[in-house]
């Protein structure tokens, strides 16, 4: 099934950030476009320090101390009406408005996410607050009802307790839970089961995707680890030194890669020990 | 529950033990101070039997263990001793000054507290930039000026320019009404019988030395603060909330959880240094508090005052320690289940409660 | 006999609330020389643990530990000593695993400093540069310090460490799962050439199915402790016999752009459910 034909959900055009550094400043992503369209999950992948986990917080607004997006933009369609909104410049009030209701996210490692002194069920009613939702029985039945849909089997009692009561994949479960409860038509996962042991990765992953396509939403996930890309996504973007170096359809880019970084990075992923140099290819070919 | 309450009462059971051996140390190290009592009350000259005399008279020409069980003994039953020079027994003493030094510490040490999160909370949002940069410079200064020069530099400003403080001598001026004695403590006394006038003086001379520890402490609690907040504003659990779109102040309040077992640690440490810190504070102000009398008592070598103020302090911090402990075990819920005694479910078991 | 055996291997743990844990139970296995054994597990499931005890970096509970014919149990203190110049670990964390203050020449030759210690400075330093050289680093890196490298580079260093006192048994324990996937391959690919070139046995941790079936003569699958399959890898990994194993199987995400699995089986899912709703819907 082809995505090409939705509409554009997310725009990223020309986007330049970086961090301030001892000796000046850093350019971390140089450039950057992508788009992400409705019903779409596209895969972001690169190594460490190829600027992915950047471009996605440029997109959020969440760049760490020291952090500048200095260039371009990035439109975001909203759900409620036909009105876009540059995430770039609409300023940190409104960009905290997006996220949560319009824009989820799914972070890497659910027991560094989670906060560990309070109830599971305080931190889905801070997210309803934050947004000027009550936070009353019915709300309550409602992120029962979505733990469930992640999977997890005891609801009840899990929302009435604390992340390190859960295992790595239950708790990633209530992390996903969280990301996807106000109903954003878009979630951004960054590299949502790196910390996962490999039995529970697929698992979670199916019921990312599977939470994703039945609600209609798009997905930007961002991951080292082209399997996941190539058994999930319906297009890939491939970063490299803070640049994209190829986009395109998951099933032409993985079978007929054009840059020669790519192509290494699939041979790596299958196993294979390439015939260049990895470091070489890495530091030489842009 | 029954499990949290038996924790409790173990904490207090190990803390008594710990008081006693508080007792032991101040009695031991204070016994070994150099100089002689009866010669410090009698003066250099005085006739070697009279020396011999008051010895005996003191019970200081007892062995050291008989000494030792005599004062754990009296200890025991409230009996800290006399004062060789004023004849008042300690704990009287203590009792009647203890009230004076926390009408002013406890305030100051609040207000500390309250600054430091203030200061170091706004240095961290605004981590390397000009404000941040501003709040090292002040407070690196800050810790660099000894706590007596604040003190007088306060003096300088508030009572003699500005004249808006009362004159820094005591806790009252000559003007306010006495309360009927009843416990020995001015403070008390004035609550106690309802001398509001009194009373409102009192806080109305606190608010120098309240002042003076409240920022002498504020520049090491907001480093403290800064440090910590840095670090929590940059965690992934921050970052999380922030993506779920959570309001600056809920963001904050999730910092603040963060660090606030760091803080209360602070808390309990500048507690038993702004104690050992009050003879200075109480010696500018002339304020009749522990600190200035226990400033007195050593410099007389007035063994069983010092000891009193050793335990004194001694005891202010273990039982910090024990709050200290007690309250972050219960604030945690992962330390709080395993007081209670509720076994964390192993992962094997809660790998069941997957539905796939 | 083989060239490494361990026998009825054992290592228990108490755990903070008083419970035992068996980290290690009862777990045997032999390797061939030259052969190279992949240990897989998930996290907890003992297979560091293992790597420290046949190595006796760790004291064993139970069970004994074979190299070429030396019984590593009965070895006493300074003997062990003298012989683990012939039997080397190569860590997970590159970083971690090498001193920050000391230049690479130094890291590197601290086990000829131990083993050797008559070796001339000159000498010592050739072979530094040689082996360093062997493991596909320059030789010009030996005035550095780890901070200046890759992290791809630290590992290398840590293996020319490992490899400088020309062992014929040497540990890895993920020595590439914290580097990048185009690091990785190619530091696998210097580990099997050394191996072939040098005649090695390799002990391999690891849990990534993939390093192990490009790596590995033969797997072992270890889960909370236990010892659930082994044999030569291309038939664990092709015909898994242990439930584990196929469960593990199965888990890997493959690339193979063709297929998309997952994403097949779950838009049929979807499919399916949204047709029983809309069932449901008209039957009402």
């Amino acid at each position: 099934m082809s995505t090409s034909a939705n509409p554009v959900l997310l725009d990223v055009a020309k986007v330049t950030a970086g961090f301030e550094v001892r000796s000046g400043w850093s350019e971390a992503l140089h450039e950057v476009s992508f788009t992400v369209r409705k019903r779409e999950i596209v895969g972001l992948v690169g190594e460490s320090g190829s600027g992915k986990s950047t471009a996605v917080r440029s997109v959020l607004g969440l760049l760490a101390a020291g952090g500048r997006v200095t260039g371009g933009s990035a439109t975001l369609s909203c759900v409620d009406g036909p009105n876009q909104v540059d995430l770039m410049t609409c300023g940190p009030r409104r960009l905290r408005q997006i996220r949560g209701p319009q824009i989820g996210f799914v972070a890497q490692n659910p027991f560094s996410a989670l906060n560990p002194v309070i109830r599971i069920r305080k931190q889905f009613a801070a997210i309803f607050k934050a947004h000027g939702l009550k936070f009353g029985a019915a709300e309550r039945e409602r992120c029962v009802g979505m733990l469930a849909a992640t999977g997890i089997r005891d609801p009840e009692r899990v929302i009435d307790g604390y992340a390190f009561e859960l295992s790595g994949g239950m708790a990633q479960r209530v992390v996903i839970a969280m990301a996807m409860v106000l109903e954003p038509s878009l979630v951004i996962a960054d590299e949502p089961t790196t910390a996962l042991d490999l039995t529970v990765q697929r698992q979670v992953l199916d019921v990312f995707a599977e939470l994703t396509m039945a609600n209609d939403r798009s997905a930007l996930i961002v991951t080292h680890d082209l399997a996941v890309v190539a058994n999930y996504c319906d297009r890939v973007i491939v970063m490299l030194d803070g640049r994209v170096v190829e986009e395109g359809d998951v099933t032409q880019v993985l079978t007929a890669p054009r840059h020669t970084y790519t192509q290494h990075l699939l041979a790596s992923a299958r196993g294979r020990t390439p015939d260049t140099n990895g470091e070489a290819v890495r530091h030489g070919v842009h | 529950m029954r499990g949290i309450a038996r924790y409790v009462v173990q904490r207090i059971v190990v803390g008594w033990f710990l008081f006693l051996g508080l007792l032991t140390l101040s009695f031991s190290l204070v016994s070994m101070l150099p100089g002689s009592p009866a010669k410090a009350i009698l003066g250099e000259y005085a006739a070697p039997d009279d020396v011999a005399a008051l010895n005996v008279k003191l019970g200081l020409d007892k062995p050291f263990l008989e000494r030792y069980l005599d004062y754990i003994g009296g200890a025991m039953k409230g009996d800290f001793g006399k004062s060789y020079f004023t004849g008042n027994p300690v704990l009287q003493s203590l009792l009647e000054r203890v009230p004076n030094t926390l009408v002013y510490l406890a305030p100051g040490l609040i207000l500390a507290t309250v600054l430091g999160i203030l200061f170091g909370s706004v240095a961290a949002y605004r981590y390397r930039r000009p404000a941040d940069r501003a709040f090292t410079v002040g407070s690196s200064v800050l810790l660099a000026v000894p706590e007596f020069i604040l003190a007088l530099l306060l003096i300088v400003l508030c009572f003699s320019g500005l004249g808006i403080a009362p004159a820094p001598v005591g806790m009252t001026s000559s003007a306010d009404a006495q309360p009927p004695d009843r416990t020995g403590s001015l403070v008390l006394d004035a609550l106690l019988g309802g001398y509001w006038g009194t009373f409102d003086s009192i806080l109305g001379h606190a608010v120098l030395p309240m002042i003076t520890v409240g920022v002498f402490f504020a520049a090491p609690v907001s480093k403290i603060v800064r440090t910590g907040m840095v670090q929590a504003l940059a965690s992934p659990q921050i970052e999380f909330a922030r993506a779920c779109g959570l309001r600056p102040f809920q963001v904050f309040r999730y910092a603040m959880a963060e660090i606030r077992g760091t803080v209360m640690t602070y808390f309990v440490i500048m507690l038993a240094s702004a104690i050992s810190g009050a003879a200075i504070v109480e010696s500018v102000f002339s304020w009749p508090g522990v600190g200035g009398w226990s400033l007195t008592g050593v410099l007389a070598n007035d063994i069983p005052v010092i000891q009193g103020f050793v335990v004194i302090m001694g005891t202010a911090s273990l039982l910090g320690y024990i709050v200290l402990d007690v309250t972050t075990t219960l604030l945690d819920p992962r330390t709080r289940g395993q007081v209670s005694g509720k076994r964390r479910p192993s992962p094997r078991v809660l790998a069941k409660g997957l539905t796939k | 006999m083989a060239f490494i055996e361990a026998y009825d291997l054992v290592k228990r743990y108490i755990r903070p609330d008083g419970q035992e844990l068996v980290a290690v139970d009862h777990v045997g296995f032999a390797i061939e020389r030259g052969d190279s054994l992949g240990v897989i597990g998930e996290s907890g499931s003992g297979k560091s643990t293992l790597a420290r005890l046949v190595l006796r970096l760790i004291e064993p509970d139970g069970g004994s530990v074979s190299i070429d014919g030396v019984d590593v149990r009965g070895l006493r203190k300074g003997d062990l000593r003298r012989r683990r110049s012939g039997w080397q670990i190569v860590f997970q964390e590159p970083f971690a695993s090498l001193n920050p203050r000391m230049r690479i020449e130094d890291i590197v030759a601290e086990p000829l400093v131990v083993h050797e210690p008559r070796l001339p400075a000159k000498e010592r330093r050739d072979r530094v540069v040689a082996i360093l050289e062997e493991v596909g680093l320059s030789g010009d890196l030996i005035e550095r310090r780890p901070g200046h490298l890759s992290g791809g580079q630290q590992q290398r260093v840590g293996i020319a460490r490992a490899l400088i006192t020309d062992p014929s048994f040497v540990v890895l324990d993920e020595p590439t799962a914290s580097l990048d996937m185009t690091i990785r391959a190619s530091v696998l690919r210097t580990l099997e050439r050394l191996r072939r070139d040098r005649g090695l046995t390799y002990l391999f941790i690891s849990h990534d199915i993939t390093t192990v079936e490009s790596m590995c003569t033969h797997v072992a699958v270890m889960r909370h402790g236990q010892l659930v399959e082994d044999g030569a890898a291309c038939d664990v990994l092709s015909s898994p016999q242990a439930p584990y194993t196929k469960e593990l199987l199965s888990a890997r995400l493959l690339v193979d752009p063709g297929e998309n699995r997952a994403r097949r089986e779950l838009e049929d899912l979807v499919a399916a459910e949204q047709q029983s709703k809309e069932a449901a819907g008209c039957a009402e």
